[in-house]
């Protein structure tokens, strides 16, 4: 009985040792890449609707060369959720071959939110640039 | 040769082999219940339709005039699996909380296309055979749990010392739980989810710790000695019962058969009216005496059936176990049916004496 005791604590140690290592490996530098990429996905979205109207496939080209987004599933919800809070709107125009295409452009009320992403930016950048000026401490 | 449908992808008409349209239906149906309940769903879903609808007329150029199977993959490939679409996305509303534990972190971390909260996780209670040093009931109520087996062992240990009260609990549980057999069943056990993917992925795992098993010369010795331990343990205790309770058992066939004239039968001297006539009203009761019998013989059969079993290295049959179950159930509605029974006109003789 003591023997399997000694045993058991051993194990629990050997494995909470191994979940805390992996909890290092957990956060990596891809994963806060992401998350800053996430972070920024919108203001780019309305960033390259403010320079022009476009279709929904040049709005995904513009993302991926940038590559921002890596499959093409993640916009159209950004899309909707966008326009649903009423910062881009659409009409239809008709093409040369297939049915109409939606034509996205940027409303009023989307181009006041960009001038605040904008702001929004700017002040991170500051923020960087701050950190960074300030030198090491000691 | 192959069969073609005709389908319509938001206004774009387009010529389909069969399998090419089984896996299309199927994504599609993954997206439709990945985007359920959010504020424009069916539009989302009508965009992306449409856009499949464009990816497969440009594929249809050059004469070619039937999307196949392969088309439908790259389609799927460049418009993503649901899953990816969270891990591209940080606005949407419910921005589900990943909360790693332990082994799943590394799950999520070597198989990006599996995010936590899109899969449903189930969990089911399993003996866990990979980390048994009896039946595997610990280490699978452990996972069953989220706790470490170590702890579920203990607790069983220290209830030892309530009149050996873990070692029922413990037999119960080896009899009436399956044991994960199948990689999709120790996935369930650990709550990770079941696809297709995760379920390569363990079963890789699991050839590699085999292969690791083999070369450090198969199981411990110390898990053979506490092998050993337990299953002497378990004769020692096998043995207390069978002694005490055996006899009891082979006293009680005879009170089902003779009912209130066993005191005459064993001449048992008189214990005054009162229990005269209660010891009469309980050993007078049939179902009552039947449903004692059942009640301590089922675990005095169990418990020599888990001996041999596992001796023998013999495999438990399903059906007996749940026989054993039920019949000690049955037994304990015979004994609650039968006590109140056989209590009620005692007690009720005694309230009108004393009223």
């Amino acid at each position: 009985m003591l023997l399997n005791l000694v045993v058991c604590i051993a194990r629990y140690l050997k494995i909470s040792i191994f979940v805390l290592g992996n909890k290092r490996k957990f956060m990596n530098t891809e994963n806060v890449k992401s998350q800053m990429r996430k972070g920024i996905l919108e203001y780019c979205t309305l960033l390259i609707l403010s320079k022009r109207q476009a279709y929904v496939p040049d709005i995904i080209q513009a993302l991926k060369e940038a590559k921002l987004i890596v499959v093409e599933g993640t916009l159209y919800p950004l899309l909707t959720r966008l326009k649903n809070a009423e910062l881009l709107t659409y009409k239809w125009v008709e093409s040369t071959q297939g049915p109409p295409r939606k034509y996205y452009e940027l409303t009023e009320k989307g181009c006041l939110f960009l001038t605040e992403l904008e702001n929004a930016w700017e002040e991170l950048n500051l923020v960087i640039n701050h950190i960074k000026d300030s030198g090491t401490p000691e | 040769m192959k069969k073609t449908t005709t389908i319509n992808l938001n206004g774009v008409v387009i010529h389909i082999d069969e399998d090419a349209y089984q896996q299309l239906a199927a994504y599609l149906d993954s997206l439709k219940k990945h985007f359920e309940g959010e504020d424009g769903a069916e539009e989302i879903l009508g965009d992306i339709e449409s856009r499949i609808g464009d990816l497969f007329k440009t594929r249809l150029r050059y004469g070619i005039e039937v999307v196949t199977i392969r088309d439908v993959n790259e389609v799927i490939e460049i418009m993503g699996q649901p899953e990816d679409f969270d891990c591209d996305v940080l606005g949407r509303e419910t921005i589900r909380q990943e909360e790693p534990t332990g082994e799943s972190a590394i799950e999520e971390k070597t198989n990006s296309s599996i995010s936590s909260g899109s899969v449903k996780r189930e969990k089911n209670l399993f003996r866990d055979p990979d980390n048994a040093y009896l039946g595997g009931v610990a280490s699978g109520l452990g996972w069953y749990l989220g706790i470490d087996a170590v702890w579920v062992r203990l607790l069983l240990v220290v209830l030892t010392l309530f009149y050996g009260a873990s070692i029922l609990v413990y037999l119960l549980f080896w009899i009436i739980v399956p044991q994960a057999k199948t990689t999709p069943q120790k996935m369930q056990m650990k709550g990770e989810p079941v696809t297709v993917d995760t379920i390569t992925q363990n079963i890789k795992k699991e050839e590699k710790n085999s292969e690791t098993a083999l070369s450090t010369g198969g199981t411990s010795v110390a898990k053979v000695v506490l092998r050993i331990i337990f299953i002497l343990l378990a004769i020692v205790v096998g043995t207390v019962f069978v002694v005490f309770l055996v006899p009891l058992l082979l006293f009680l066939i005879p009170v089902l058969f003779l009912g209130a004239s066993l005191f005459d039968f064993f001449m048992i001297p008189s214990l005054g009216p009162g229990m005269d006539s209660l010891l009469h009203a309980l050993t007078g009761s049939i179902p009552l005496m039947l449903g004692l019998l059942f009640v301590l013989g089922i675990p005095v059969c169990a418990l020599l059936r888990v001996i041999l079993v596992n001796l023998t290295n013999g495999v438990f049959s399903k059906t007996i176990n749940w026989l054993l179950v039920i019949g000690w159930l049955f037994g304990l509605v015979l004994l609650v049916v039968g006590s109140l029974h056989a209590f009620t006109p005692f007690f009720s003789h005694v309230d009108v004496f004393q009223l």
